[in-house]
């Protein structure tokens, strides 16, 4: 399979993850930032409901579509500890961001607004 | 052979004061191979130089000369090395191997454990979705690494900060750059010296990832802006201890990088810098040169048989 349409998978379960609840596919349209075509997400979505990767109800005329996300307890856990342990634990994972004291936080947003 | 181990150990040093500021402007992906190649070649070779020197003391052992068929004699009348000094580098490069054994296992198992962990977790494509509301995203080490986000930094996020969020993650896996962190660190377990230059390495890793994703997203403010905002969320949710322990001191280079026109491939600074790690390595060879003959001139004769 190409590598776009592994991404664009992983887009739509992004933000069908981010959202509250279940989501009709024009929703996940919107989340995605509404570039996409609404036929493209509709059978992304029909394809990961066939895969189990969410759960679709018929409401009406159309599905709503709810992402399957892990809440295993113990893979939870586990990976908790991961995050919240120092040293080597931590060293294995790269991490996005971490969180960081007042006054890095407050240089930080001076940047970017001098950067405006 | 003194000169050249005393220069060899001044090359080590001065790589690893001088790097992290020499890379600094080079694009982050060659900065990120100088300084994992750099790193653990000068942990190598200072290991080396320090065995060597050891070695004109341990080899005065009649034991040990009696299998390496030289005389203990003549190699302590030669040895250029006084006996101190040589016990002392024996000392460095047990502690310096000590510290690789434990840091690698410890590694290892943590990598088996993130390995068990995600084993049984769904994943769309690479990625896993956790239900948690604290804001976080890491990605694991290939092969079969994960890029894993939180629920509750996917809600916090629009959809264009989502897409620099995947695309930063997506980048770690593509170039696996968790083990050029982990090679870094390894180096930097055997000779602390290099504790920065291994932070250096790490900064350059992010660096790699955020340049990828800000190409992905065209925009690099964006990614500045969204460093930012993920920065914040984890302050709101971090331990009050937690923060003061995990500052990322590293997230101002990485700001201030990107609100800059993007780095520019300077192919003679490039150059200069290899030749400089190469010149590094100089002493090193002499060492390596000088320690054999040292040994070559100590041997034995071939015993003469008796007639």
């Amino acid at each position: 399979m190409s590598r776009a349409r592994g991404d664009l998978e992983l887009q739509v379960f992004a933000a069908l993850a981010a959202g509250d609840g279940a989501m009709t596919t024009s929703d996940v349209r919107d989340a995605l930032g509404g570039e996409l075509a609404y036929t493209t997400v509709m059978t992304v979505l029909g394809r990961m409901a066939e895969k189990g990767l969410a759960t679709r109800r018929r409401v009406g005329r159309s599905y709503e579509y709810t992402a399957v996300v892990d809440s295993a307890e113990v893979a939870a856990h586990q990976i908790h500890r991961l995050l919240d342990a120092r040293g080597d634990r931590a060293a294995v994972l790269t991490r996005f961001a971490r969180s960081l004291s007042a006054e890095e936080s407050q240089l930080l947003v001076d940047l970017l607004q001098d950067s405006e | 052979m003194r000169t050249a181990a005393v220069l060899g150990l001044i090359a080590i040093v001065g790589y690893a004061l001088l790097a992290p500021i020499a890379t600094r402007r080079l694009a982050p992906s060659a900065a990120t191979v100088l300084l994992v190649t750099g790193n653990v070649l000068s942990a190598a070779s200072g290991v080396f130089i320090l065995a060597v020197l050891a070695f004109t003391w341990i080899g005065q052992f009649p034991f040990v000369a009696e299998e390496g068929a030289w005389s203990p004699a003549l190699l302590r009348s030669d040895s250029p090395v006084p006996a101190w000094p040589a016990a002392i580098a024996g000392c460095l490069v047990t502690l310096a191997l000590v510290s690789a054994l434990v840091t690698g296992l410890r590694q290892m198992r943590a990598l088996l454990e993130v390995h068990r962990a995600c084993r049984r977790l769904t994943a769309v494509g690479d990625l896993v979705v956790l239900d948690d509301e604290r804001p976080d995203a890491f990605s694991t080490p290939q092969p079969a690494g994960r890029v894993i986000v939180t629920s509750g930094l996917l809600r916090a996020l629009d959809p264009r900060q989502r897409a620099v969020l995947l695309a930063h993650e997506k980048s770690h896996l593509v170039h696996h750059h968790a083990w050029w962190n982990l090679a870094a660190g390894l180096a930097a377990a055997v000779n602390p010296v290099l504790r920065p230059a291994a932070r250096a390495a790490a900064t350059a890793v992010e660096r790699w990832a955020d340049e990828d994703a800000a190409r992905a997203v065209g925009d690099r403010r964006l990614v500045a802006t969204t460093l930012v905002r993920v920065a914040q969320l984890q302050t709101r949710f971090a331990h009050p201890a937690a923060v003061v322990a995990a500052t990322g001191g590293d997230l101002e280079a990485r700001v201030r990088a990107l609100l800059a026109p993007p780095p520019r491939r300077r192919p003679l600074v490039l150059a200069a810098t290899i030749a400089v790690l190469a010149v590094g390595a100089l002493p090193a060879a002499a060492v390596q040169h000088t320690g054999e003959a040292l040994f070559e001139h100590a041997e034995r004769p071939a015993a003469v048989p008796h007639t």
